[in-house]
């Protein structure tokens, strides 16, 4: 058979073969020292790559386990240590400030923007994630642009946030039109109905003292601001009037018997379990909810009609003086992102700048939003997945959610982000049984919270 | 270039040198690049196995120090001293009394904690372990510290004033800020015992062969491995972190802790750090010599089997020349060389045989030669007095004298003047007919001649006097030999592509034995026969001229007869 094969195409094989033995040693040569590389990744057991978050948990933790089974996997894949300190309401916010008053900066931070998150961009402890997010186009295409945009702050976006969310007002047709009643157009229908269902030995408005959130006085709060006055809360360290205004309206409500009798006791979970029961008629909850309904029974509430999604009713006077002022029927609702919004302190973004934008990118990943979306059954910020693209809802109830989202006129900041967290949980949120049972007097509360917010800012 | 400069070399040379290229070189090539790839591999693996030991000892410390300085969130996270912070409110009693409970809860829960300076807005709280007695907090310099601390990032400073053995303490210096306006407000100051993280560390420094230092930001010794190391010798030290570098009989490398600005210092004995390298290269070079080794051995083989072969065949066909003996050690072999030795010693045979008979050739030519020269002496003395006596036989009408005389004279013309190699059949036989008339004369008629000449065969060119010597052979057995009548008897034929020619005589024959003889003679080289040259002259010309398997054959019967047969090959000459 060799002999058959002429000299010139044996000459031609041996030289190529030569040829690959020659690649072949300089490859293995060159990657032998590659290897051997001291910047190595794979050999750098000096990453000190650990990324410290401070996250702002969800009042029932819904989000706990995907957020933290996503940093897993991250971690994981990236080998980057993440280190995850998740805490709910005062506690959060007592640990971000003093945090950062010590020097004992969190690399990232993942709460709702406001008041607190604010003024540690203006102390210049958060950076700017304008330009890492406009420089990537493909990042920032995956983003509902006027979502991406509301974390904005002088002209820069300094946060991303993962999801937004509307407080509406939830109520249950069946138990309204068994007592004759219809969903309450005005704060004095909403009173009537009241009255009307306590007689039928129903609680009226599923609400829990103890919810630090306060979602029942922030929808009051923004029916009675609109966007004007909650934009600008306070002034000279005093809360605008709607936040008074509310205390008196949860007081009439309170006196109607709108609450249930153990109010003082409970929380926003017992709340939302006795609206999912059946046992009272309204809740005020944020759109989220419908997808906790949605999740409660496969029965379909919508074709029943069984519950339906609106704004709080605000008083007739009001809104009468409102549309005066408009020229057009507006019904404020309070709207926001929510806290899964992402934070980078300045000094991570100095020093830990790669890894922390390759981790927000795959926190904000479409995959990623998915997860938290089916978990918290938010409106992603992801564009694919928000209400105004996302594919046919999987159940009624959001399709109820998303015509309520659509119907909004008015949209108002939430009434907490204007104030200082830690002062809303110490002096407002703690005190609120006290003020709508007039153990205390909500002046004295506004007075003090504006003391404290005066204080904090060295007043 | 190389290889024409190898071209006029030997084979042996050649492959000797080809060897030197495939075997030396890339046992060079290998031996260096196995060196300097195992050297930085084994290296690496060195300096990996330190990193882990920096990652573990970085740890331990970074878990240290995070405790420590931990300590200072704690005191934040009371709701108190934060709204006494961040709202600017009064320090009263209760407030004091947290800070203080604080305090003493961190020196009594934390064994590490010494004593705590917490600073707010002027008003000092400082708690001391009772355990041991520390110095003052003017003494360590306190100020001088939170000085530092204000300069660096998260104002964080770290201060030790230990000695690397069991005395001294570390400070962890924290200014406070408004968490609002981020003011300074107030600090805290750590004062804690090493003893525990040197415990930690020391598990680190069981192995001879690397010891682990560290040293702090302000270039003190936390912990020294070795004591009689002088401090600042390794101060005197500058390169890049994580670079190993050779001092002394060591190798040192150090990484920075980033949380504290600490420095990990290891200390690699040279010995245990190439040791393995060590190894690993006589393993190599062993491996090269065992390579090279073989190689040379196999190169051995390859020059005794061909290139030895092939010097000796060379040097053999030169002095072949001169001695004409060739010696063949490899015919025994089967390969090329075999095939190589055993052809050529066939043809050195081939070529001796025939120069031997080209020799005997040109001995029997010079012979005949001689011999014609001998014979042609005075032949025009010869033919002259022959001439005059024919005349003088003719003036006296004596025609018998001249028949004689012209037979004489014809038959030494035939021997003596024909110049030519080839005469036709015919003239052969006229040729011997004069012959015969002189001893038809001589002998009174006792001889006889029977001729059967085929027609086709009288004009076929055959060698001159081939045939009048085999006439002369057998007058003179078959006439001189015996009293009786003598008949000789000439046939020609054609057979094939062959003349034949017998010439018979009825004489005394052959004896069998002598027969025989005389048979295996004329197929040799033997230059006469029982001393008759003429017989064995025409057979040497006739297998000369045809080839071996033409000459002469002779068969006979003692006192019956003998019969001569010549064989021709019929061929074209162009001249006689």
């Amino acid at each position: 058979m060799w002999s058959k094969i002429k000299r010139s195409t044996f000459n031609f094989i041996i030289s190529v073969v030569f040829l690959i033995e020659v690649f072949l040693l300089i490859f293995c040569v060159s990657t032998t020292f590659k290897k051997s590389d001291m910047n190595n990744k794979n050999y750098d057991y000096f990453n000190n790559d650990t990324i410290r978050i401070l996250h702002n948990s969800e009042y029932s933790g819904a989000s706990n386990k995907t957020m933290y089974e996503l940093f897993n996997n991250y971690s994981n894949e990236n080998h980057i240590q993440i280190t995850c300190d998740s805490l709910y309401g005062n506690d959060f916010y007592l640990k971000l400030q003093a945090d950062f008053s010590i020097g004992h900066d969190p690399d990232i931070v993942i709460t709702a923007p406001g008041y607190n998150i604010n003024y540690l961009y203006d102390a210049d402890k958060l950076a700017s994630l304008h330009k890492d997010i406009l420089n990537d186009t493909s990042w920032s295409n995956n983003f509902d642009e006027s979502i991406l945009y509301t974390t904005k702050r002088n002209n820069k976006i300094y946060g991303i946030p993962m999801g937004m969310e509307y407080l509406a007002l939830y109520s249950n047709n069946e138990l309204l039109s068994k007592c004759g009643l219809d969903v309450p157009q005005s704060f004095n229908e909403l009173l009537f109905a009241c009255d009307v269902l306590k007689q039928n030995g129903i609680t009226p408005i599923a609400f829990g003292a103890l919810d630090s959130d306060m979602l029942l006085y922030q929808a009051i709060t923004a029916s009675l601001g609109g966007y004007m006055e909650l934009t600008n809360a306070i002034y000279k360290s005093e809360l605008t009037p709607p936040y008074a205004l509310a205390f008196e309206r949860m007081q009439s409500l309170y006196q109607a018997g709108a609450y249930p009798t153990d109010f003082e006791s409970i929380g926003r979970l017992e709340s939302q379990q006795m609206f999912l029961e059946a046992k009272a008629a309204f809740i005020v909850e944020s759109s989220s909810f419908a997808n906790t309904i949605a999740n409660f029974s496969t029965e379909n509430y919508f074709s029943d009609g069984k519950f339906s999604i609106s704004a709080f009713p605000t008083s007739e006077n009001v809104q009468k003086a409102r549309n005066e002022f408009y020229k057009s029927n507006l019904i404020p609702v309070p709207y926001g992102v929510d806290n899964m919004t992402i934070h980078v302190s300045k000094t991570a973004y100095e020093t830990k700048h790669d890894e922390i934008i390759r981790l927000i990118k795959y926190l904000t990943s479409k995959d990623s939003a998915k997860l938290l979306t089916k978990e918290r059954g938010d409106i992603s910020s992801v564009k694919s997945l928000s209400s105004k693209t996302s594919s046919a809802p999987t159940s009624n109830i959001i399709v109820e959610r998303n015509l309520f989202i659509g119907k909004c006129t008015e949209i108002t900041p939430m009434p907490d982000t204007a104030i200082d967290k830690y002062v809303w949980y110490s002096c407002i949120s703690s005190n609120l049984a006290n003020i709508i049972t007039g153990r205390t007097d909500a002046s004295d509360v506004l007075s003090n919270t504006s003391a404290l917010l005066d204080a904090a800012r060295g007043g | 270039m190389v290889f024409s400069k190898l071209r006029p070399q030997s084979i042996k040379d050649k492959i000797r040198s080809i060897s030197i290229l495939q075997i030396i070189l890339p046992i060079i090539i290998i031996g260096i690049l196995s060196f300097v790839i195992s050297n930085n591999i084994i290296r690496n693996q060195a300096l990996l196995r330190t990193k882990q030991t920096f990652n573990y000892v970085s740890e331990q410390v970074t878990a240290y120090t995070d405790a420590i300085s931990g300590n200072a969130q704690k005191i934040l996270y009371d709701r108190d001293v934060y709204e006494t912070i961040a709202f600017g409110l009064p320090i009263d009693d209760k407030t004091s009394e947290s800070i203080h409970n604080l305090l003493q809860q961190m020196v009594t829960s934390d064994t590490n904690i010494e004593a705590v300076s917490f600073t707010i807005r002027d008003e000092n709280f400082r708690t001391v372990s009772k355990k041991i007695n520390i110095p003052s907090a003017q003494s360590v310099g306190y100020s001088d510290i939170l000085k530092k601390a204000r300069k660096n990032e998260n104002s964080v400073y770290w201060y030790t004033d230990m000695d690397g053995e069991n005395s001294g303490s570390i400070y962890v210096a924290k200014i406070l800020y408004n968490p609002y306006t981020y003011e300074e407000i107030g600090n805290i100051v750590f004062q804690a015992s090493g003893v525990s993280l040197m415990n930690m560390i020391i598990k680190y420094n069981t192995s001879s062969d690397s010891k682990i230092d560290i040293i702090s930001n302000n270039d003190r010794y936390i912990y020294k491995a070795d004591p009689t190391v002088r401090d600042d010798e390794l101060y005197e030290l500058s390169f890049n972190e994580n670079e190993l570098i050779k001092h002394n009989n060591s190798y040192l490398i150090y990484h920075t802790i980033p949380s504290v600005n600490w420095r990990i210092l290891c200390t690699l004995s040279s010995r245990s750090l190439f040791e393995t390298s060590v190894w690993l290269m006589l393993c190599i070079f062993l491996l090269c010599l065992i390579s090279a080794t073989a190689l040379v051995l196999f190169t051995k083989y390859i020059n005794n089997n061909i290139s030895s072969p092939l010097s000796e065949l060379a040097k053999q066909i030169q002095t072949w020349d001169e001695d004409k003996v060739f010696r063949s050690p490899y015919k025994h072999r089967k390969d090329e060389i075999g095939v190589l030795y055993n052809s050529f010693s066939l043809m050195t045979r081939r070529i001796g045989l025939l120069i031997k008979q080209n020799y005997r050739n040109k001995l029997l030519q010079k012979d005949i030669e001689l011999k014609m020269l001998q014979s042609q002496i005075t032949p025009h003395f010869m033919f002259n007095a022959l001439s005059a006596i024919n005349n003088m036989a003719i003036l006296n009408n004596m025609d018998d004298i001249s028949k004689m005389v012209t037979a004489l004279s014809d038959t030494l013309n035939n021997r003596i003047s024909r110049n030519g190699r080839y005469v036709t059949l015919n003239d052969e036989l006229s040729a011997s007919d004069s012959y015969i008339y002189i001893q038809q004369v001589r002998f009174s008629n006792r001889l006889e001649i029977e001729k059967n000449i085929s027609e086709n065969a009288r004009n076929i060119p055959i060698p001159n006097l081939t045939i009048q010597p085999i006439v002369e052979n057998a007058v003179k057995y078959g006439l001189e030999a015996t009293d009786r009548k003598c008949i000789i008897k000439i046939n020609a034929y054609i057979d094939d592509d062959d003349l034949i020619v017998t010439v018979s005589d009825n004489g005394t024959g052959i004896e069998k034995d002598r027969l025989e003889r005389i048979n295996t003679a004329l197929k040799t080289d033997a230059l006469s026969i029982d001393g008759s040259i003429g017989l064995v002259n025409v057979n040497k010309r006739l297998m000369l001229l045809y080839g071996s398997d033409y000459g002469i054959t002779i068969d006979s019967e003692p006192n019956k007869f003998t019969t001569v047969t010549l064989k021709y090959k019929i061929q074209d000459v162009k001249q006689y």
